[in-house]
């Protein structure tokens, strides 16, 4: 698997791409996509036009795609722009930054700036969601109104996991980390993640999302002894590597089997582990199974 | 009058009696004139008997016609010798139209559409969006000095002669890292290089092997363009195969790709039209139109087949290749919904009169 499709539906909204000369109609029924085709000037220019509509006061929400044909380029430009045209954008509540396909571009070759500057910049905001991990730039933060809080790499640096633990998220119900594999930059391991497996650092955590792990049975071992599973109605443990050893350690866990939805799918989960999972009567997603008997087991999302 | 339509066909494929039948239904009469006669020399007394129009179909029905047309045996999953293959054909053409008698495709458009390079000159000259190209280069490093020139990492490495899909790479190349996704096995073998298409798509990210399958595809002359990226639906990125017929588009078929190859042969797979055009948006009308113009510029081709892709935005389109023999949809469905094939078209538009346009063309 990797990224195929842009965003269609984004924070609830259906995602519409946002064009000079059309405007912004219902400017807070839909997800306002900025992105640069080929032969496009420089986003920052439809950025310009954006934040300068009469109707940018009420926009919700926002996804950046494609921001540069010159990959060198990072996103903070874009980042720039928005946080220092913030005041034009009032109601903006959620935001995407990275919405590019393997078509536009390889996940590992996104290179973000400093992603936190939105955070600081955007106070109101309530949700963030990070597609490309190689390089970005992510510093401790305090926010009061963050819910929702996602990053997606092929390969998650350790640094972003140690300012994620490191920040104040009182408001913060979801949480996905998309880690990846040392082959693209991923270096978590499960000792990084234990401040957030320890469930004190978010009160408000109720979905816990740790996906595309190459170590995903490790993963899965700490989670379900972990003291945030409790405290959490879902968690996604899809698009890794995750094979019976990891679905003995959650079959263990009482704490596992309590919750309401449990998210696995793209898995090398064995038939009879499938039945036991779905035996245990918690809503579990088992979807595109990978071969268990393959030697070689691969995330869904790397390069 | 009844026309009587001279086919030049694979006697023994699928298109030749696709076409009969469909002529048949139209009241137009057809005869088949095999490839390996019209290869052979000039043609027989009383082949052309009564024929007012040629149609020039495909010869890649037929693998032996390799040995006829440039002179060794080329399979049909080999990729190299399309230049010789592609000369062959024409020289057949040439001499087939010099009976005087009109021809459809135009050897002289035949030629252009089997050249990549130069049917991605005329298109740009009529004002058709193409995607750009880097000026020729030869061999990898000139194709890395090319690329770094033109602030470009990614491009479609193309063979310059041939049909479209085969014997393409796309390639990555960025900070030291490369990426090349192709349907072809490099067969190393001491007689030299082989390049075999193959429907399972091969990715090398060691330099030394692109290199090598770059520098084997070199000698007969690349096309590279920018790769621009296309809209991905239902898992993948997709194209546009519109068939013009007298100008017209007639059929078109949505392919979705597992990898940036959108070509039936590289195991895309054909979404259901209806769904695809509501998803598509206004990118699927910029399509036709853009389709339309590129059937416009070969207003000698009673016939063609153009790829078109969509742009993320689902409103601007690129055009990637224009197909002499893009015809072969197996539609049974055109695309205001009535029962008829690509064949039917043509059958219809020369029932009705049609004849190659007069006159001087961009060349």
């Amino acid at each position: 698997m990797t990224i195929n499709e842009n965003l269609r539906v984004f924070a609830g909204l259906p995602v519409v791409d946002y064009r000079p000369d059309a405007g912004l109609r219902e400017a807070a029924s839909n997800a306002w996509a900025l992105r640069r085709e080929w032969d496009d000037p420089p986003l920052v220019r439809t950025l310009d036009a954006f934040v300068a509509d009469p109707r940018a006061p009420q926009v919700t929400a926002v996804v950046v795609g494609m921001f540069t044909d010159d990959y060198s380029h990072s996103s903070q430009a874009v980042i720039d722009h928005l946080t220092s045209h913030a005041a034009r954008l009032p109601s903006l509540r959620a935001l995407f930054l990275g919405d590019m396909t393997f078509e536009e571009c390889e996940i590992s070759w996104i290179v973000h700036g400093d992603v936190t500057q939105l955070l600081e910049g955007f106070p109101l905001l309530e949700e963030l969601g990070v597609r490309g991990g190689g390089d970005v730039g992510v510093r401790p933060v305090e926010h009061a109104r963050l819910r929702r809080l996602t990053f997606e790499t092929g390969g998650m640096p350790e640094g972003v996991v140690r300012a994620v633990c490191a920040s104040r998220l009182p408001a913060l119900e979801h949480l996905e980390l998309w880690l990846g594999t040392p082959d693209y930059g991923g270096d978590v391991s499960v000792a990084d993640l234990a401040p957030i497996l320890a469930g004190d650092l978010f009160p408000s955590l109720r979905h816990l999302g740790l996906r595309d792990a190459e170590n995903a049975d490790e993963v899965a071992a700490a989670v379900a002894r972990s003291a945030v599973v409790s405290r959490l109605t879902s968690l996604d443990l899809s698009l890794g590597t995750l094979s019976d050893e990891g679905g003995r350690a959650l079959l263990a866990s009482p704490a596992v089997l309590g919750l309401r939805h449990l998210d696995l799918h793209h898995h090398y989960l064995s038939v009879p582990m499938m039945a036991e999972l779905v035996s245990t009567g918690v809503d579990v997603d088992l979807g595109d199974p990978q071969p268990p008997e393959d030697e070689n087991r691969y995330v869904a999302v790397s390069e | 009058m009844t026309r009587c339509v001279g086919v030049v066909a694979v006697p023994g494929g699928d298109r030749w009696p696709g076409f009969a039948a469909a002529a048949d239904r139209a009241g137009v009469r057809a005869r088949c004139i095999p490839w390996p006669v019209v290869v052979a020399g000039p043609p027989p007394a009383g082949v052309l008997d009564g024929v007012d129009l040629l149609r020039v179909d495909s010869p890649a029905e037929d693998p032996l016609l390799g040995e006829h047309l440039c002179g060794r045996r080329r399979d049909a999953g080999e990729v190299l010798g399309a230049g010789p293959w592609v000369a062959g054909v024409g020289r057949a053409v040439r001499r087939l139209a010099g009976t005087g008698l009109p021809c459809t495709p135009a050897p002289g458009d035949l030629a252009v559409l089997f050249d990549k390079a130069a049917c991605s000159a005329r298109l740009a000259a009529a004002g058709v969006p193409v995607a750009p190209a880097l000026p020729p280069v030869h061999h990898w490093a000139g194709l890395l000095d090319a690329m770094a020139g033109a602030g470009w990492h990614r491009v479609f490495v193309k063979p310059r002669f041939g049909s479209s899909g085969v014997g393409v790479i796309a390639l990555s190349v960025w900070r030291g890292r490369f990426r090349a996704v192709a349907h072809f096995d490099v067969d190393r073998a001491p007689a030299g290089v082989r390049l075999v298409n193959r429907r399972r798509p091969l990715v090398l990210s060691a330099e030394a092997d692109i290199a090598a399958a770059v520098d084997a595809l070199a000698p007969e002359g690349l096309h590279v363009e920018r790769w621009v990226p296309k809209l991905g639906l239902d898992g993948g990125p997709v194209d546009i195969r519109v068939v013009c017929v007298a100008g017209r588009a007639t059929h078109a078929a949505v392919r979705r790709g597992a990898g940036p190859l959108t070509n039936f042969q590289a195991g895309a797979r054909r979404l259901d039209l209806d769904e695809a055009r509501r998803a598509l948006g206004a990118a699927f009308t910029a399509a036709i139109d853009a389709a339309e113009r590129v059937a416009a510029a070969f207003p000698r081709c009673l016939q063609v087949g153009v790829d078109v892709g969509p742009l993320p935005d689902r409103r601007r389109v690129v055009v990637f290749e224009a197909n002499a023999f893009g015809d072969h949809l197996l539609d049974e469905v055109d695309l205001h919904g009535r029962r008829r094939t690509t064949w039917d078209a043509q059958a219809a538009a020369i029932a009705g009169g049609w004849v190659p346009a007069a006159g001087p063309v961009a060349a």
